[in-house]
């Protein structure tokens, strides 16, 4: 199931660290994603996932190391190049993110308004099909405080989708929803990379959540990959570190 | 020894943080400014932040002034009364709202209002990811945060010390001549002697100076919130405490130089 590495992947991280005052968050991380794989990052809190996906954005830079997107490194990039970079991103962050000072449907037009490349009208077509497609319909017009965990969660992935992303980065994406949200948003991951052709990057604790929408997986601890697979090569793993975190138990090797 | 040596460290470590937060303060407006020459705001945003800091803040702007002009006369009638020159009550009440009171009483008091809610609005935004969400979108918290606040507080700010200079007089001269029996003739006669048009000039510049910092300092307060509800509220209080405080430490650099400017 795991795909190929070629010889040009699309995102690479090399030998990269962080320190944030005494505390080393990555520690020398290294692994790259292939153009339309999902991967998923799985670890502790605090081991340095969330970091990674700001790396990628360039929302944080780097002590050390290169975090390259189609060969190019990040941490070297003028604010314009970053500002184009990130026009290949769209993020679903973990509180959804979304503007409380703008409705639902000024959120998810938001992206594609930044860009300034497309008339209103055809804008809000976007915006209604982007809604319609995360089974939110004829909310446009409400404000996010008027919406549950799940349904910001859902206008978050319509934000982050309205512009048709290259790479959408999802940060916790179920983390504080019932479970049957959390396998809605699951299908909606899988049902937009499939029509989108995306690349993703899934951060998150959820290891349902994990085995369902990851091509590959990976996990982080103390800011190092300890172990990669594809779903089952992780769930079969012997690594007593994965063991302990896929299957949730207090004693063993990782230390709380 | 160590009790000194550490107190002294300390000082040390406060005087390198403050002249810190200076410096991106300054960093800031250089930013501001920038894309302010580089691109007109979103102006949809400005009109909101020119309706919340202007139109919002006029009643409250409009009764610290006419509150401030009318102590100041009746503070000072009964001494004037016993030297036998209540006239002279127009002209320390109009100097006095014009040069110095109603540019700080008004500076302090949108720092309160209008300040405080920046901060606590950009430092939410900041702790709740949406800056980070703006930044993946392509655009620049500066941008679209920072630039239409800076120019709404920045311009409205002079506009609201002279609605206070302006009731504050009237309140005032009102008070004395109405209220304590001052004759109106003199009154209005030698305040209209003292008065020169830059008195007024004189407090709108140091509104316009009070306004530009305070903007400055708590969206920057606001923008580089950290650690959630508490952060929120750190970046509040430090917006509000240091707006008031760079505001009484420019009246006396504006004071000097603005004094020297009209002789």
């Amino acid at each position: 199931m795991e795909k190929a590495t070629n010889s040009h992947p699309l995102i690479s991280f090399e030998n990269v660290y962080k320190t944030f005052g005494n505390l080393k968050v990555l520690n020398g991380l290294n692994f790259t994603v292939n153009k339309g794989e999902t991967l998923v990052i799985i670890g502790q809190s605090g081991t340095g996932k969330s970091v990674t996906l700001r790396c990628l954005l360039g929302l944080i830079i780097p002590d050390k190391g290169k975090v390259l997107f189609q060969g190019n490194n990040i941490p070297d990039m003028n604010e314009q190049e970053l500002i184009n970079l990130r026009s290949n991103f769209g993020m679903l962050f973990q509180m959804a993110a979304l503007f409380d000072s703008m409705t639902v449907g000024e959120n998810v037009a938001f992206p594609i308004m930044a860009k300034g490349e497309k008339p209103l009208d055809e804008t809000n077509n976007i915006v209604t099909e982007t809604l319609r497609a995360v089974g939110l319909t004829g909310i446009e017009h409400k404000m996010p405080a008027e919406l549950s965990g799940g349904m910001k969660k859902r206008v978050g992935l319509a934000r982050a989708v309205a512009s048709n992303p290259n790479v959408i980065l999802y940060d916790e994406p179920t983390t504080g929803l019932d479970p049957i949200t959390a396998d809605a948003i699951n299908e909606l991951i899988i049902s937009t990379q499939k029509q989108m052709k995306t690349t993703s990057i899934v951060v998150t604790h959820d290891m349902t959540s994990a085995y369902k929408v990851a091509d590959r997986m990976i996990m982080l601890h103390q800011g190092v990959v300890v172990g990669s697979g594809t779903p089952d090569e992780i769930r079969n793993s012997d690594d007593p570190m994965i063991q302990q975190f896929i299957n949730g138990r207090a004693d063993g090797p990782i230390e709380i | 020894m160590n009790f000194i040596i550490h107190n002294l460290n300390n000082l040390g470590l406060q005087i390198s943080d403050g002249i810190r937060e200076i410096g991106k303060v300054v960093m800031l407006l250089m930013e501001t400014i920038k894309w302010i020459l580089r691109v007109s705001p979103d102006r949809k945003n400005l009109v909101k932040q020119f309706y919340f800091v202007g139109v919002q803040s006029l009643p409250v702007v409009l009764v610290t002034g006419a509150f401030t002009g009318m102590v100041l006369a009746f503070s000072t009638y009964s001494e004037f009364q016993r030297l036998g020159v209540t006239s002279w009550v127009g002209p320390l009440v109009s100097k006095g709202l014009t040069q110095q009171l109603a540019p700080t009483l008004v500076g302090l008091m949108l720092a309160g209002r209008v300040g405080c809610a920046m901060a606590a609005e950009l430092g939410y935004m900041a702790v709740s990811e949406q800056i980070d969400a703006l930044k993946t979108m392509g655009v620049n918290p500066v941008k679209y945060l920072v630039v239409p606040r800076v120019i709404a507080f920045t311009a409205m700010t002079p506009l609201l010390t002279a609605f206070a200079m302006l009731i504050g007089i009237i309140g005032g001269l009102g008070l004395a001549v109405y209220g304590l029996g001052a004759e109106s003739h003199y009154i209005w006669t030698k305040t209209i002697d003292f008065m020169v048009g830059f008195d007024f000039v004189r407090g709108m510049i140091k509104g316009m100076v009070f306004g530009l910092s305070t903007a400055l300092i708590c969206c920057h307060k606001g923008i580089s919130a950290t650690g959630g509800a508490e952060g929120v509220g750190t970046a509040t209080t430090k917006g509000n405490v240091e707006s008031c405080i760079s505001i009484l430490a420019l009246n006396l650099f504006l004071t000097i130089i603005l004094g020297t400017i009209a002789g």
